[in-house]
């Protein structure tokens, strides 16, 4: 039976007719006021189901209301948008530190600035008035700041005053918007107009505003300190120390006792910076430069940090005081820096280091001294080298591997490096430094025989060790990788082969392999599996069976070294030394002469410590790096060989930028000339740079010592004639100003060379031959016995801290 | 029935219809024989159609499929996940995009297979 449905004419029109109206109704009109209520719903739990960048920006083009459009900028622009240069990075880079930024919501959605823009600028003119107005304002304003535009951020700072002035009295908010005006005209030394809102906004603030007033005063003491003006920036800065101080005592502690505001610390460490520098002379200086990529095209839009010595062991802060980003032409710069020493952080976007890295030294510093001419500096971001073989987790079986990458122009020598996976991580060694070539052959034998550092959980428990970085580059399962960095003649890093590889076409060769030439032994697979102690005693066994076997021994003395370190016990150290002078007639090697150099060093042994170091140079393709320079030359020391010993500590501290051993050096310095002044002079020149809490100022410490002997010998003086005895005066020119303590010293002074021959200078002389002779224990109760002279021991304790 | 029944009949119709006057020749006729536009469209507008089902029943559900198709995606296209939900590895001294690596990794263990 055919089927079919009588309709007459009018009722199939009508119908169709309903139908087309229905459907763009519900498409047009009933879904988005559906979506609306759904996402009205949900916007009062944070969450209107948007979930992608089309989806927002289609609901951002056709808002139902404004009611839905607001809360659509408020959720998806403006609570991921950023208002300060540091928070407006991906990757913050820093000599010898790279940290990827930011944490990124897994509910953002990345929209760019020229999507963004539109809305934020329509918030800022017709937007709710509340907090998140003034993000809105301010973070349009970084933008245009950013973009070398400050009219344009101005201009919005100015019409979000406007607003929240006609709209409604919130103090806060205004007042936020008024300090961010007066950093951005700060920032473009637009001093006048902004000290104009600094006072406007001062009398509108109450002393209950300590956060709002700590952050006007530091901006006036920036702009005095660009001015010069140190004295009258350490006055506001007290004032307004004193104002919270008393503030605190009246309100805040009563409630919060443990409360101390981040601004406050701020504060205080400008104030102690502004004294420290005023009592060196009190000048500021001007650091300025450019970035660029190696092809000469400016890098704009990196954020600069200028960091001060004691800031550059955490992450970049929102209040630290100098911070810029590079203009279109890649320049930054910075006014009234106080003098002292610096390290350049950037910050930077990861398109902007997507292939490319910033070669700088780990030790690159700044030393900042005032009235001086102003510093440049040039950064130079150069692509990364890109790796030929063995790449791409190519497997070797033969008994070499012949490295190969990318030259580098003007490079004169690489280093190759390689990394051993481990259990949540890996760690990576040297493998070879100099090397003239842009390939090189190394034998696996020599990556079987590097020890690469041991990670372990506990100390004292051994079996937490990782297997794999015991086993090192011998573990045929394990997929290794490698990398090099280019040099140029004078030492500079000039380029890297490791870095941030994000883009497809940046990504290039993985610089992975395998080694499967080798057999793993029994013995290797229970170290795999875990089993320490079982893996070592089969180490042995295999030894006794076999005295050829150069594994089987390189495996227990790094195991037993391992087992020292981390049981914190001498006898397997022993142990492992007399293993070594085994392996060293079964197999020497510039790696069995350099452990075992090290081990006669901390024996003092010093026969046998000169004969592995002339083994080691013998096998060694490389020559002392600056820290067994530095160890060598510190050896020498401990023999009284002191003449030979500064010429060794001079290559030393040429080559070595943390200057780490640099105590032994003026300690030679102090002892073997007449006026400490030679030892004052090095102590400027080669700033120890510590990354510890207690960083040595040798400088001062020297400077100290020579008071106090100018001062004892003198009254020492004094006593035997009954006159006021004149130290012996020679006249010289002093090329370093010195650090004193006293800021009202005299020109003549400073001219002065005192020689110490008296009673002073004996007593320092014997306590500096205990040093010598590394007698420790009894240089350690002079220090804790001994009275007076507290800066001829706090010497002889910081030397004693170097080792 | 006889003939007289019939006239009963007859007579007892013609009885009850006695009050009732057909008026409606006009509308009839227009109906049957229309004449004026408006009479033609009302005709046109009152005609009964009579619809196979199966075509028309085909044609509306082509007519739905391609309405849906025609909505635009709902789901998160391949774009935008990258932009929100990629995560970053490091790796072999590199940092990459963990999907970018990945692939990589896949590409090369294929090929060193073959």
């Amino acid at each position: 039976m055919k089927m079919k449905i009588k309709v007459k004419v009018k009722h199939l029109v009508l119908a169709l007719l309903a139908l087309g109206v229905l459907i763009p109704l519900t498409g047009k009109v009933l879904l988005p006021q559906w979506k609306l209520f759904v996402a009205d719903e949900q916007a009062a739990g944070g969450n209107d189901g948007i979930t992608s960048k089309a989806e927002l920006l289609e609901a951002l083009a056709h808002p139902v209301n404004d009611k839905q459009k607001w809360a659509l900028i408020r959720n998806h622009i403006i609570e991921f948008g950023v208002e300060s240069i540091t928070a407006d990075v991906d990757v913050t880079v820093g000599p010898g530190s790279t940290q990827s930024g930011g944490i990124v919501s897994d509910e953002q959605i990345a929209l760019s600035w020229p999507e963004k823009l539109p809305y934020l600028e329509q918030y800022v003119e017709g937007g709710p008035i509340d907090g998140y107005y003034t993000r809105a304002a301010r973070q349009i304003a970084l933008y245009y700041g950013n973009q070398g535009q400050p009219d344009k951020a101005l201009h919005q700072l100015e019409l979000a005053e406007k607003r929240i002035t006609n709209v409604q009295s919130d103090d806060y908010l205004l007042k936020e918007i008024m300090l961010a005006q007066a950093k951005l005209l700060a920032k473009q030394d637009n001093k006048t107009a902004a000290m104009e809102i600094l006072d406007r906004l001062t009398k509108q603030l109450s002393t209950s505003d300590t956060h709002l007033n700590s952050e006007i005063v530091q901006i006036r003491a920036q702009l005095l300190m660009r001015e010069g003006n140190l004295t009258e920036a350490l006055a506001q800065v007290e004032r307004q120390m004193e104002e919270i101080e008393r503030f605190q005592e009246e309100e805040e502690l009563k409630q919060f006792p443990d409360l101390k505001m981040v601004t406050t610390e701020q504060l205080a460490q400008l104030r102690d910076e502004l004294k420290r520098v005023l009592k060196q002379g009190g000048e500021v200086s001007v650091v300025s430069g450019i970035i660029k990529r190696s092809d000469g095209t400016p890098m704009p839009g990196v954020a600069v940090f200028l960091r001060q010595q004691s800031a550059v062991n955490h992450s970049v802060t929102e209040g630290e005081p100098y911070q810029t980003v590079t203009g279109t032409d890649g320049s930054f710069s910075f006014h009234g820096v106080l003098e002292g020493s610096y390290q350049i952080f950037l910050g930077l976007k990861y398109d902007q280091i997507d292939g490319y890295t910033w070669p700088v030294d780990s030790n690159a510093w700044l030393d900042v001294k005032g009235g001086e001419a102003p510093i440049k500096q040039t950064i130079v971001f150069t692509p990364l080298i890109e790796l030929s073989s063995p790449v791409n987790q190519q497997t070797v079986t033969e008994s070499y591997i012949d490295f190969q990458w990318e030259q580098t122009e003007g490079a004169t020598y690489y280093s190759l490096e390689a990394t051993v996976p481990i259990k949540g991580g890996s760690v990576g060694t040297t493998i070879r430094t100099h090397i003239k070539d842009n390939r090189i052959r190394i034998s696996l034998d020599e990556l079987y025989e590097h020890a690469v550092g041991i990670s372990y959980g506990e100390p004292g428990d051994w079996g937490s060790i990782s297997p794999g970085s015991l086993l090192g580059f011998t573990d045929t399962e394990n997929r290794y990788s490698w990398g090099v960095l280019a040099y140029d003649a004078s030492g500079r890093l000039l380029s890297r082969s490791s870095g941030y590889r994000l883009g497809e076409d940046t990504v290039g060769n993985l610089p992975f392999f395998y080694m499967k030439e080798r057999t793993m032994t029994e013995a290797d697979l229970l170290l795999r599996g875990g089993k320490l102690d079982a893996a070592l005693a089969s180490y042995k066994a295999a030894y006794e069976q076999n005295t050829g076997d150069v594994h089987s021994m390189r495996m227990i003395i790094r195991m037993l070294e391992a087992k020292a370190s981390v049981m914190d016990e001498t006898k397997y150290e022993e142990e492992a030394l007399q293993d070594l002078e085994k392996l060293r007639k079964l197999r020497p090697s510039a790696n069995v002469m350099n452990r075992l150099a090290s081990y006669y060093y901390e024996k003092e042994d010093w026969p046998a410590y000169h004969e592995a170091v002339d083994e080691y140079l013998r096998l060694s393709k490389v020559p002392l790096n600056d820290y067994e320079q530095s160890v060598y030359a510190t050896a020498l020391m401990r023999q009284g060989k002191l003449k030979e010993s500064l010429e060794r500590f001079e290559q030393a501290l040429r080559v070595d930028s943390s200057h780490r051993f640099v105590g032994n050096y003026l300690a030679i310095l102090v002892y073997v000339n007449p006026s400490l002044d030679p030892a004052l002079k090095a102590a400027n020149q080669y700033p120890e740079r510590s990354f510890g809490m207690d960083s040595r100022d040798w400088s001062e410490l020297v400077h100290k010592l020579q008071e106090e002997g100018k001062r004892v010998e003198a009254s020492q003086e004094e006593d035997q004639y009954g006159t006021a005895g004149q130290p012996d005066v020679e006249v010289e020119g002093r090329e370093n100003g010195d650090r004193s303590e006293q800021p009202a010293r005299t020109e003549g002074w400073e001219k002065e060379t005192v020689s110490l021959h008296g009673a002073y200078r004996k007593e320092l002389n014997r306590v500096l031959d205990l040093y010598f002779r590394g007698e420790e224990e009894k240089l350690e109760s002079w220090i804790s016995e001994s009275k007076g002279n507290p800066a001829m021991r706090k010497f002889m304790q910081a030397l004693l801290d170097v080792g | 029935m006889t003939d007289k029944e019939r006239e009963r009949m007859k007579s007892r119709l013609d009885e009850e219809l006695d009050g009732i006057t057909f008026t409606g020749h006009a509308q009839v006729r227009n109906r049957t024989h229309p004449r004026t536009w408006r009479d033609r469209l009302s005709a046109f507008w009152n005609k009964e159609l009579e619809l196979p089902l199966v075509p028309i029943g085909a044609a509306a559900a082509l007519l739905l499929f391609w309405g849906v198709s025609q909505q635009p995606e709902d789901s998160v296209s391949e774009e935008d996940l990258r932009l929100t939900q990629r995560e970053l590895i490091e790796t072999g001294g590199n940092t990459y995009w963990k999907d970018v690596y990945e692939e990589a990794v896949r590409k090369h263990e294929d090929e060193n297979k073959g």
